[in-house]
């Protein structure tokens, strides 16, 4: 019963090959929705491309539903894998530092690798950037940051627990939710781009 | 040859196959799938082999240099890996590997490599403060149904469109 | 919309709709380490040995010692002033005073860490507090307090310090250092309850 690495029923050697394996497959997965092309990944913030929900809803859900599917019939403990503790606080201020690095930087981490290592510029820019912003973090940590940090703890937190609705529930909600924002959103695409203001669109691919 | 260059993949199959792989991430290994983890367990580790009496004692670095094994020999470093063979190998089959450089129509070069380097520090901040970014904290915290992942989408996707308006010349 | 689009969509609607209708999951999973209502999480749990040891030589008032292993195994040793609850009898009505409660601080141990920890999760579920678990139980109670090992020279001074404590300790437990009578009269001094160190904890998975 699944995870099998932190119940030692896989050996780490082989734990670190089906990482590989599995980053071979998010990678393939990220660039081939698009996702190294930075204006693509903008397009979700002025409505001319929506790649970016489609393909972050659908992974989350996917990978949501599986879970607590397997959970359901005993073939995972998701409370014995490294569940996220909850800190909001720093949780909240650091996705709106992040957000706001989104639309400057054009890329997150994740994508930001797949796009500098297939030869996009930017993204060796943002990659350089990413480790300005660790080493200044990590280097006034105790200062700034360590305080911070540590506040707003809540342990971790099942948020279908948390409203008081079970998680089956809560994952359907959400699913739904996406799915009609899955609608929602290819109008807006339609009637953005039907201005006909969006320069070089065949880049896009759309 | 032709008929799928520069093409791209259905956004819903992509997502389906990136949702199996964090299924298979956390069936195998308990985790996540990560981005910004493996930013930092190399600059731990860069910084370790250079002053590694300053990071014994330092908090930010302490608790992973003193746990007496290589940072690089992680989960995140090897799926990280992975990515990167990933990327390549997709880029190279839809004939997007070459030196390009991605902007918005209405800004230089310039422009956008200074605007790259500034989000790429925000990001760096962001991330070690949030404890992960859109892979490891939102993506993969959705997935558990993680009230920190909800929280950090809220977060970032809402500061994502407070902040849009303002910075509308550099994309449209 | 494309095929391809609805049948992705559709997959995932029809998941969410199978998850609805899945069976729970069976009683023994749902009890959550993580209770919200705790507000614990896994590092608030545990004293060490040493901090009982403290309370006892301190006839501290606030600490009840609850031994959840066997009666069989309460008889043959069990720490000094220990009520006896085994785990499986644990709810029953007539230790509900002990268990949950809100003035003394309880502390379950058995043999090694588990039958405790199955306690404090039983306990932790259904939303009592105060309760604790004695980080390694008596195993480690004999390796620390009983049979305290001298550490190495280049120990620090907190080590030093420490093993000089559980000396002592062992002396008044009646343990291998012990030099005469095994049974000290107890000291009474001023109660002090347990402090439970909450630990640093180490980066554990995840992008953090």
């Amino acid at each position: 019963m699944g995870p099998l690495f932190p119940q030692g029923l896989i050996s780490e050697p082989l734990n670190l090959l089906i990482a590989f394996i599995i980053g071979i497959g998010f990678g393939i997965g990220l660039e081939a929705a698009g996702f190294t092309n930075t204006r693509k990944l903008a397009g979700v913030f002025y409505g001319y491309d929506f790649v970016v929900l489609k393909v972050f809803f659908t992974a989350a859900m996917t990978a949501a539903i599986g879970l607590f599917l397997m959970d359901a019939y005993g073939l995972i403990d998701i409370k014995l894998t490294f569940y996220p503790h909850t800190y909001w606080i720093p949780t909240a201020i650091a996705g709106v530092i992040m957000g706001l690095g989104f639309l400057i930087g054009g890329f997150c981490p994740g994508t930001s690798v797949c796009a500098a290592t297939t030869g996009k510029i930017d993204a060796m820019m943002f990659v350089v950037g990413v480790f300005i912003g660790i080493f200044f973090y990590a280097f006034t940590y105790e200062p700034l940051f360590e305080t911070l940090r540590g506040t707003g703890k809540m342990g971790q937190v099942d948020i279908a627990e948390w409203i008081g609705i079970s998680d089956g529930l809560f994952i359907f909600i959400v699913t739904v939710i996406a799915v009609a924002s899955f609608v929602i959103v290819d109008k807006i695409q339609k009637k953005v781009n039907s201005k006909g203001k969006i320069k070089d669109i065949e880049e896009l691919g759309l | 040859m032709s008929d799928r260059k520069n093409k791209y993949m259905n956004p819903y199959l992509a997502g389906f196959i990136i949702g199996l792989m964090l299924i298979a991430a956390y069936y195998f290994s308990g985790e996540g799938l990560g981005g910004s983890g493996a930013f930092k367990k190399v600059v731990i580790a860069s910084v370790d082999a250079v002053a590694h009496d300053y990071a014994k004692d330092a908090a930010y670095f302490a608790p992973a240099v003193n746990r007496g094994e290589s940072p690089l020999n992680s989960f995140l470093i090897f799926e990280i890996l992975g990515v990167i063979a990933g990327a390549i190998l997709s880029a190279a089959y839809f004939g997007r590997l070459s030196f390009k450089l991605g902007k918005g129509p209405n800004i230089t070069n310039k422009t956008r490599l200074v605007a790259a380097v500034f989000g790429g520090i925000l990001w760096g901040i962001g991330s070690q403060l949030g404890r992960g970014c859109t892979s490891g904290l939102v993506m993969s915290g959705m997935a558990v149904n993680s009230l920190s992942g909800y929280v950090g989408l809220i977060a970032i996707f809402g500061g994502g469109y407070l902040f849009a308006w303002f910075l509308r010349k550099l994309w449209l | 919309m494309k095929t391809t689009d609805k049948f992705f969509i559709g997959l995932l609607l029809f998941g969410a709709v199978w998850l609805l209708l899945a069976p729970s999951k069976p009683e023994l999973k749902e009890i959550p380490l993580k209770d919200l209502v705790q507000e614990a999480t896994q590092y608030d749990r545990y004293v060490s040995t040493d901090e009982v040891a403290k309370a006892i030589m301190s006839n501290d008032p606030s600490v009840i010692l609850i031994d959840v292993r066997s009666p069989e195994a309460y008889k043959k040793y069990t720490l000094p002033g220990a009520i006896n609850i085994p785990v499986d009898s644990i709810l029953n009505d007539q230790y509900a005073d002990y268990v949950n409660q809100d003035v003394y601080k309880t502390v379950f141990f058995s043999n090694g860490s588990s039958e405790a920890n199955r306690a404090w999760s039983i306990c932790a579920s259904l939303g009592y507090k105060n309760n604790y678990v004695m980080k390694g139980g008596l195993n480690e109670w004999i390796r620390t307090i009983i049979r305290p090992e001298k550490p190495a020279e280049w120990s620090s001074e907190g080590d030093f310090d420490l093993y000089e404590f559980r000396k002592g300790a062992s002396r008044f437990f009646g343990g291998a250092n012990a030099s005469g009578s095994a049974e000290p009269a107890a000291p009474a001094p001023a109660p002090r309850p347990i402090a439970h160190k909450k630990k640093k904890q180490a980066a554990a998975g995840g992008c953090e």
